[in-house]
Parts: C-alpha cells; structure tokens; sequence
C-alpha cells in the first residue's frame, strides 16, 4: 500500500504543518502528527476544535491553506483520487439514498469505489450478517430509524474494505446502548489491522476506543499520545481533566 | 471503472423517478396537463394568421409544449442536487474515487433520458387527440436528436441554479428565472411579431420548438433550418452544460 516514506516507517498518514483558514477565521492551526499503520487514533476536542475540519482536508474534501499531510505516501493535494481509492470515510451526517434500500446503497457505494460484482455482493454479505442487519438492509432507508441510518452509514464506510478508516464522531445522538454495540463493532476493526481515526467529543469514546489521543483546541494540538500516558503526565483520571488541565475549560463546555 | 460508474449513478437516478411516487406523478402528469390544457384552450382557436400548414392553435403551439416539458427538467435537476447537498449525500459520493464529472454526467444522461420521454409523452398524447405528425420514424428520431440535446441544456442551467441556491427553496425561485421567459417566447407562446421572435432567439427551446415544427408540420427533414437550428443548439447546450458543471464542480467539489 502507498508509494512513499511515510508509509515505509510505519506512518500511514503523516500531517505537516497542516493549516486552514476560513476568511478570518483559522480552524486548523499548523497541526503536525503522525498515525501509524494499524493505529486506533483519537481526535478529542470540543465542537468546533478543528476535527471535522482535519478530516475533511485529509479526505480530500476541503484544501489546506498551507501545509502537507501524506496518507500511504500519497499526497492529498496532489494525488486526491489515489487517496480516495485507499479510504472509507463515515461522516457525522448520516448520508444515504432516500429512495434505495439498505443493500443498493451498499452496492452503490461499493460500485463507486471501483469493486467488481462479485466482490461487492460478497463483501456486503459480510457487512450485514456481522451487523445483524440483513433483514432492515432489504428495505428503502426512507423509513430507517436514526440508530439504523448510522449503522448504515458506518458499513457505506466499510463497504470497499479500505485499509484507513475516518469515522467523524460515529455516535452522535445515539442512546448509550446503541453507542456501546457501535464501540465493539470500532473496535473489532482494529483487530482487522486497519488504520481508524476517530473524531468524538465523547471522552469515554476517546479513552475506550483509542491506541493514542490527538487532543485539539481552537484548531491547534494541544496534547498527543497514549490515553494513560496523558493521564499519567497531567495527574489526571479521565481525559476531560487532562484537557481542563491543559485549558481550564471543560470538553463538554460548548456543547 | 468509469462507465460502469456512471450507469450505476444513472440507474440510481431513474430509480428515484420511479421510487419516489411524487417525483413519478410530476414526471406523468406535467406533460399530459400541460398538453390536455393547451388542447382544450386551443384547439379550437384558428390558426389563419401564421405561415405554417397547420390548421388550430394547439397544433402550432405543440413543438413549443414539448420543448418546455423537457426544460421544466431544469428545475428538477436544480431541487434534486440542493437536496443532494443538504443532505450530505453530494460529499458522500466526493469522498469516493469518482471523479465530479463522472457524477455529473450521470445526472445529464439520466434527465436526458427522462427529457426525451416528457416530451414524447406530449406527442404521443397529442396524436391520440387528433395531431397527425409529419417526418415519419426519421422525423421522430430527429426530433428526439433535439430534444435531448435541449435536456442537456436544461440539466446545464439547473446545475448553474444549484451552484447558486443554496437549498432547495431558493432553486425552485431561481429556477423560475429561466423557465417563465422560455415558456413565453422559446415555446412560442407569446411570439406575435419580429420583436418578440428576436427576444425569442435567445431562448435555447427556440431552436427545437421550430424544428420540431418544420418537422412535424411540414414533414421537410431536409429544410436547411433543421440543420442550422442543430449546429446552433449543440453549440448552446454544450456551453451551458460545460459552465453548468464547471460551477457546480467550484462550489461543490474541492
């Protein structure tokens, strides 16, 4: 996978002085980090930290003002489309066909990702046996619940089997039920050895899901590293008291 | 990957027509009102003051009808990519290995398709009502030749109202800028004299409404009008589709 350095030593996505700014506004702010291949990686801030913003430059969908970043060696600016092809992007806002059902979405999607027949009926056979969504994937989303739009949206994410998966605050609104199936779900994705970077607000989220945390605050970092490790260094029980430390404000704040 | 691409996104288009029993009904009834009102106003109203054989108003008129039932599709392409947009579903597909212009022309060869089968409607309608066309199965086809090349330019101009709009509300408003003035002179509604047919020339619907009516009408394919309406049309369709796409593509796509 990738053609660069960055993917040789173990980094899958490295981010160099990554900045964007809107009109007077800087919502990235010279953000420089590194995910390593295989890594669960935890962006934690409040709502309007910067999170989505990163995401969206690192899925192509929006240019950086200024910087770099590289994910499997290639360039997002440059080289968008071969990016594209390598990631599976879950956003906030859970996006479907209205008028297809569960299963033509998934198809759709894999479709649009360049997967041959076979392989996008096998691969969605998969996808909603694991979920124990076979039955609600036969009908028109229309009628879906919030909870099942989600999960929908989660295997859209997954359905080309990508090897970097974004997932921008992927339980959003759900009840605390629904958010735990989601995290073992997240979390079985480790253990396929794919690369998940995760956008939450949530800190239980964060501290249950993540090999290492990149806290942001007004588009900068402002900690990074292993949840323990930031516990540990800024005598703290929780993340939240690690980013009170750090800022004096709560995560939850503006919220 | 690409025209497998596309016919999936065109699939998933024509789906939605059919789907979605609002978007069916609008896509069915538009045309047969629009032909059933204009039959009955006008069909028995004397055609004595226009150079052209026909013998009733309805019968001149008709070209022009078929011509605005595929620009109406202008507007739905306009409501359809604003949902799109609000909805999250256009940055959905951005995030995808799909490159804009594949999506959007999906979106140009489904309303095409959907265009030519309004407008086919109307025809098809008027016939049962007494309309005898001219031009034969070659007459049919070329006509059809125009008419899609019209729904190109639709699609183009409601991409131009989507790049704009920024919701659903807003396209239909803008949309009407476009649809009211080709209603009035390119379907030849309100053209009553060399004045108002200049205006009338500016109007891409112009085109097909007076091929369409040397074809039908007179059933003369080779009239050199047909020939020169067609390199004038394509020329037009083919700027407003390119602006249309390259807009949209800035506002929407990085």
């Amino acid at each position: 996978m990738g053609n660069g350095s960055a993917a040789q030593n173990g980094n899958v996505i490295v981010i160099k002085d990554l900045v964007k700014q809107f009109d007077d506004i800087t919502a990235v702010n010279g953000l420089s980090l590194e995910i390593r291949k295989g890594e669960m990686f935890g962006f934690l801030g409040p709502n309007g930290a910067g999170k989505t913003t990163t995401i969206s430059m690192l899925c192509g969908l929006l240019e950086p003002t200024r910087g770099t970043a590289q994910i499997a060696g290639y360039d997002i600016g440059r080289e968008t489309q071969k990016v594209k092809g390598l990631i599976g992007v879950c956003p906030q806002q859970a996006a479907v066909f209205p008028f297809l059902t569960g299963l033509e979405n998934l198809r759709l999607f894999g479709s649009l990702h360049g997967m041959e027949t076979p392989a996008i009926k096998q691969r969605v056979e998969t996808l909603v046996n694991q979920a124990g969504f076979a039955d609600a994937a036969k009908r028109k989303t229309k009628g879906y619940s919030g909870g099942m739009m989600r999960q929908l949206n989660l295997m859209i994410a997954l359905v080309s089997d990508p090897e970097i998966v974004f997932l921008d605050e992927p339980t959003v609104g759900m009840d605390a039920r629904a958010r735990r199936r989601t995290w073992e779900y997240i979390g079985a994705l480790k253990d396929q050895g794919k690369t998940v970077i995760l956008t939450t607000h949530y800190i239980e989220e964060a501290q249950a899901l993540s090999d290492r945390v990149a806290i942001i605050d007004y588009g900068e970092l402002i900690a990074l590293g292993t949840p323990e490790a930031l516990m540990e260094e800024h005598e703290a029980n929780d993340l939240e008291t690690v980013f009170l430390n750090i800022t004096g404000r709560r995560i939850m704040e503006g919220l | 990957m690409n025209m497998r691409t596309m016919a999936a996104l065109v699939a998933v288009e024509l789906k939605k027509l059919y789907r979605a029993p609002m978007n069916l009904s609008v896509m069915l009834l538009m045309p047969i009102g629009l032909t059933l009102v204009f039959y009955f106003a006008l069909s028995g109203v004397s055609n004595d003051y226009y150079p052209t054989p026909v013998t009733n108003h309805f019968e001149y008129l008709l070209p022009g009808v078929m011509g605005y039932a595929v620009i109406y599709m202008g507007m739905m392409v306009a409501l359809s990519l604003s949902e799109y947009r609000s909805s999250g579903l256009l940055k959905r597909v951005e995030v995808t290995p799909v490159p804009p212009a594949i999506y959007l022309g999906s979106h140009i060869i489904a309303n095409m398709i959907i265009a030519v089968v309004q407008a086919l409607i109307v025809l098809l309608l008027a016939w049962i009502l007494g309309f005898d066309p001219q031009g034969g199965v070659v007459g049919l086809l070329l006509a059809s030749l125009f008419l899609a090349l019209l729904g190109v330019t639709a699609v183009g101009l409601g991409m131009l109202v989507a790049a704009v709009a920024k919701d659903s509300g807003a396209a239909s408003g803008l949309s009407a800028i476009f649809i009211v003035p080709m209603m009035m002179f390119g379907a030849l509604l309100a053209v009553f004299d060399e004045t108002t047919r200049t205006i009338a020339r500016f109007m891409p619907n112009y085109y097909v409404s007076e091929s369409l009516s040397v074809i039908f009408h007179t059933g003369r394919l080779s009239d050199p009008i047909i020939g020169r309406n067609l390199l004038i049309l394509t020329a037009i369709s083919l700027v407003i589709v390119t602006a249309g796409i390259q807009l949209f593509k800035r506002a929407e796509f990085k």
